[in-house]
């Protein structure tokens, strides 16, 4: 098996008082060593509760799983004993949270949690962890002075970075973050994401980027995964789904965008309303927004179609469109 | 110009807040006109006093200085009187449908409010009726008239939002981050709905926002800011063709393109936005900007008309041009 | 009016329903809570009717029948004058629930508007009155209550004042805190850019949002209360020998603790049983108001 991360046919439910919610209904995903993936979809997609089962942070319950396998390196994620999960997090499988405001520990400085992290999972002394801490933070772009601060000392920019430098301390294999820049603002989003890309390369991390911001993708991935109702409905390369868009929901997704270089009148939305993991709907899950629904969408659960090689889509005129769209949406 | 064009003149403004370390400066020195039934947008980062404009504008917040004129009528010094008449004219809409609904009343209740506030009807009949057609408007299915905010997603809330606000017949709406917190393909349908709004309905916009490709897409003129300083004016085409402020270009070069054949060089401003506490003279954007001089860490940069319509507030925008 | 109504709002059939009955509705569904609801119910129809149900006059001492046990004859036995327990017991709940709830009543609303207008002002308002609260709450309740009731004299209202005072500034300081919390939403100022008064934003948005932290604190000061009545029974103020009151038919019984259960136990037994009851019907009652939990 060359994958790193292999998820197959993951399906996740919540159970409570008001119904079953399907959050992830049978996901499949493949990441290869180094891969950037980006992982895209609106709230209720299931993205991170995805991100969460790859590290078993799910509370059980409510959540449930119901089926399918994670392949990490070699081992079953979903059938390895709690204490042989608590090495892998963190050392092996490390996230970065959405809000770096509430992810660090207000009362201990910053170089201390790093340290932390640190000694947790390796046989090394205080002395030689704090030297390592201060090194994480020398890479993240922060003064090796500044690790005794504590973190309401430093911005909304620099703290996703000591939680980025966290999140590296042990080189994991994999990093899973979820909308990691989606609380900063627009330039300080630009220094974040260019320091991403930097350390991957230093480092040759996998990165599994769970983002709603397909402007980001763009700049920071390989291949892109786009999920919604619980499923992957479209998977690709870059150029496979950016220049030969198949799935409607991803081409709606690309239209509903304000453009800065083309000028429109009207947006192109998506009909209807976000995905209802309480009551989803029979057959394809987009087909009550989609705006080449058929009768027959509502009754077939549609099959993943390889419409090019690596390039499956979940549409039942996967074929059809993909011919369509092939020219060249730009 | 003749008065009556503009829907709202704004001169000088300035609101300082005090805090125990010094005067705030959140919002200094920003002058504007709006045109009736068009759309300014406002863009800047986090902290960069946004938000507080347009609270000063709606004379929620009282200004330090400078005033405030809404068709005609000098409305920052306006009586406690005066002001509850002028909300009818001029409404909010807030960013996050989450928390600016109260979660314990419906649907129907939300965006009657403001009807009840004002005692507009008299009759529950003709309450209801236009309870009714403001959902028809905003595009809420009446089965939901009864619903509570939480059970609705976000569109349907933001759109509870926008009926409240409509509510009234104003002329003039701030409205403050309204798409933020919603998705994309939602997102698209409240931006169509306020510009058919403002089509039939003859709107007048102040756009606040922090999303340069939203604020393109809805605004006529554009209006950028940092830490409580104009940078930039300009209309919102010429701005995104040739922007001349070393801000404007940083903000431009750092929105993510969804797109992978769109190659830019990319401009990374060092350091981030700092509070404007007691601020040091000179332009707030010289510690970040990579053009800065001495003159620009010494002297604050006045607003100068470049190109026809086209202002900018940089010492070193005229030598570049 | 009512089909002309329905053309226009009512889409699909949905009929408004007052709030009042949802949260009704909710609260069926909840078992152990409409069981406790029944009890509470079952109090207060026994406190009306006890002249009607207990066997005895509740003051009729019997010298001959001193300290019996429970027997079919009294069924709780009597006390150390020869008086039927259970008929005491039957009026005392008339007393200490009225006091209690009266009292809770009391300084819920008093509590409560002074916590909301400290919260929602601010400012120097909020500061003289937190800091006058303060004081209050630094002087020792009971002993609060023993200098409030004594200027005030005995009697059922004056008993429920003087404990109602010594109740005002925790609810003053709960509220305020809850209104604080609630004050930092967008929809407060919402509220406000609406036009609305201050006042009518306290009782339309703020009122209703802390109400579940309000009802769990007034369930358990009735059990408070109940304890609070019979100290100052037990002083000499408070209810006047020789009206029951379950505290003071407690007290009275403490020195045969050792030697004679009844009189301590059944009165015991029965302000358990209602500060459980209400308790759980206050527990019951938040999860049914919160629409959130709604299905």
């Amino acid at each position: 098996m060359s994958e790193l991360l292999d998820i197959r046919d993951l399906v996740v439910e919540y159970h409570t008082e008001v119904g079953t919610v399907h959050a992830v209904n049978g996901i499949s995903i493949q990441m290869k060593t180094g891969d950037t993936l980006g992982f895209v979809g609106e709230t209720g997609a299931g993205k991170t509760t995805t991100a969460l089962s790859i590290l078993r942070l799910l509370q059980i319950p409510p959540a449930r799983f119901a089926s399918g396998e994670i392949w990490f390196d070699g081992k079953d994620l979903l059938k390895v004993s709690e204490k042989e999960m608590r090495s892998i997090r963190g050392s092996e499988i490390a996230m970065i949270f959405q809000d770096p405001m509430t992810a660090l520990n207000p009362v201990i400085p910053v170089g201390q949690q790093i340290a932390e992290v640190l000694i947790q999972h390796n046989e090394i002394t205080k002395a030689q962890s704090w030297e390592m801490a201060e090194k994480m933070l020398e890479k993240v772009g922060i003064p090796a002075a500044r690790a005794n601060n504590y973190p309401h000392q430093f911005s909304g920019g620099m703290k996703q970075r000591v939680v980025i430098a966290m999140a590296l301390a042990c080189t994991p294999k994999l990093i899973i973050a979820d909308e990691p820049t989606t609380a900063l603002d627009v330039t300080i989003q630009a220094q974040i994401l260019d320091m991403m890309k930097q350390l991957k390369e230093d480092s040759g991390t996998s990165i599994l980027l769970i983002t709603h911001d397909l402007g980001v993708v763009a700049e920071t991935c390989d291949k892109v995964a786009i999920v919604y109702g619980g499923e992957v409905v479209e998977y690709g390369s870059l150029e496979q789904i950016f220049d030969r868009t198949t799935h409607p929901y991803t081409v709606c997704l690309f239209g509903a965008l304000p453009s800065l270089d083309k000028k429109v009148d009207m947006l192109t939305p998506i009909e209807g309303q976000i995905y209802d993991a309480i009551s989803p709907p029979s057959g394809c899950r987009f087909h009550p927004r989609c705006p080449h629904a058929a009768e027959e969408c509502s009754k077939k659960v549609p099959d993943v179609v390889e419409v090019e090689p690596g390039h499956p889509v979940r549409c039942l005129y996967a074929n059809r469109f993909y011919a369509q769209n092939a020219e060249g949406r730009r | 110009m003749n008065q009556i064009d503009n829907c709202l003149e704004v001169r000088n403004l300035k609101k300082y807040f005090k805090t125990p370390a010094g005067a705030l400066h959140a919002v200094d020195d920003v002058t504007f006109d709006i045109p009736l039934g068009s759309t300014l947008g406002v863009v800047g980062e986090s902290g960069c006093g946004k938000s507080t404009l347009g609270r000063v504008v709606l004379g929620l917040l009282d200004a330090t200085d400078g005033s405030v004129v809404f068709q005609g009528e000098d409305i920052t010094n306006a009586s406690k009187k005066r002001r509850k008449e002028l909300r009818t004219d001029m409404q909010l809409i807030f960013q996050d449908p989450f928390s600016s609904l109260d979660p314990r009343m419906c649907v129907s209740d939300l965006i009657a409010e403001p009807l009840h506030v004002y005692k507009i009807y008299k009759s529950g009949v003709d309450l209801e009726k236009r309870v009714a057609d403001l959902m028809d408007t905003v595009g809420l299915a009446r089965r939901l008239a009864y619903a509570f905010p939480h059970e609705l997603d976000g569109g349907r809330r933001q759109r509870i939002g926008v009926a409240r606000a409509l509510a009234l017949n104003p002329k003039f709406i701030v409205c403050d981050e309204p798409v933020s917190a919603l998705d994309v393909s939602i997102q698209a349908q409240i931006l169509n709905l306020l510009k058919t709004l403002q089509r039939d309905l003859g709107l007048t916009y102040m756009f606040i926002t922090h999303d340069l490709s939203v604020v393109k897409h809805i605004s006529r003129d554009i209006l950028v800011m940092y830490m409580g300083c104009m940078m930039e004016k300009s209309p919102a085409d010429e701005l995104f063709e040739h922007p001349m402020h070393p801000y404007t270009k940083g903000l431009l070069s750092a929105i993510p393109i969804p797109s992978i054949h769109v190659k830019r060089k990319k401009i990374l401003m060092k350091g981030e936005i700092t509070s404007p506490v007691e601020p040091e003279p000179g332009c707030r954007f010289a510690p970040r900007c990579p053009y800065a001089t001495e003159q620009c860490r010494k002297e604050m940069p006045v607003l100068v008309e470049v190109t026809p319509g086209h202002f900018t507030a940089c010492h070193q925008v005229k030598g570049e041009q | 009016m009512k089909n002309k109504k329905a053309d226009f709002l009512l889409g699909d059939g949905t009929k408004k329903h007052s709030q009042w009955l949802d949260v009704w509705s909710r609260l069926r569904k909840n078992p152990l809570a409409m069981i406790c609801l029944i009890i509470v119910i079952l109090l207060i129809l026994v406190a009306i009717f006890a002249p009607l149900i207990s066997p005895y006059p509740y003051a009729k001492q019997n010298p001959g029948e001193k300290m019996l046990y429970p027997s079919w004859q009294h069924l709780l036995g009597t006390d150390n004058y020869g008086r039927d327990l259970l008929s005491r017991i039957l009026y005392g709940g008339r007393i200490s629930l009225l006091v209690s709830v009266m009292a809770v009543v009391i300084s819920l609303i008093v509590g409560g508007l002074i916590g909301a207008t400290a919260g929602y002002y601010g400012g120097g308002y909020d500061t003289t009155i937190m800091r006058i609260m303060d004081i209050l709450m630094g002087i020792p309740s009971f002993l609060f209550a023993v200098c409030i009731s004594a200027a005030l004299g005995t009697g059922v209202v004056n008993t429920a004042v003087a404990i109602a005072i010594t109740g005002v500034p925790s609810y003053a300081r709960l509220v305020r805190a809850s209104v604080l919390s609630i004050k930092g939403n967008e929809f407060i100022e919402a509220a406000t850019a609406l036009g609305n008064t201050n006042m009518r934003i306290i009782l339309k948005h703020v009122i209703p949002n802390v109400l579940s932290p309000l009802i769990v604190q007034s369930t358990l000061n009735i059990g408070a209360f109940i304890m609070a009545i019979s100290g100052l029974s037990f002083v000499g103020l408070g209810v006047q020998p020789p009206t029951p009151e379950w505290g003071s038919i407690m007290s009275s019984g403490r020195q045969y603790i050792r030697d004679f259960y009844p009189i301590v136990t059944f009165p015991g037994v029965a302000i358990v049983i209602t500060l459980f009851a209400f308790n759980i019907l206050g527990d019951g009652l938040r999860d049914a108001m919160d629409p959130k939990l709604k299905k």
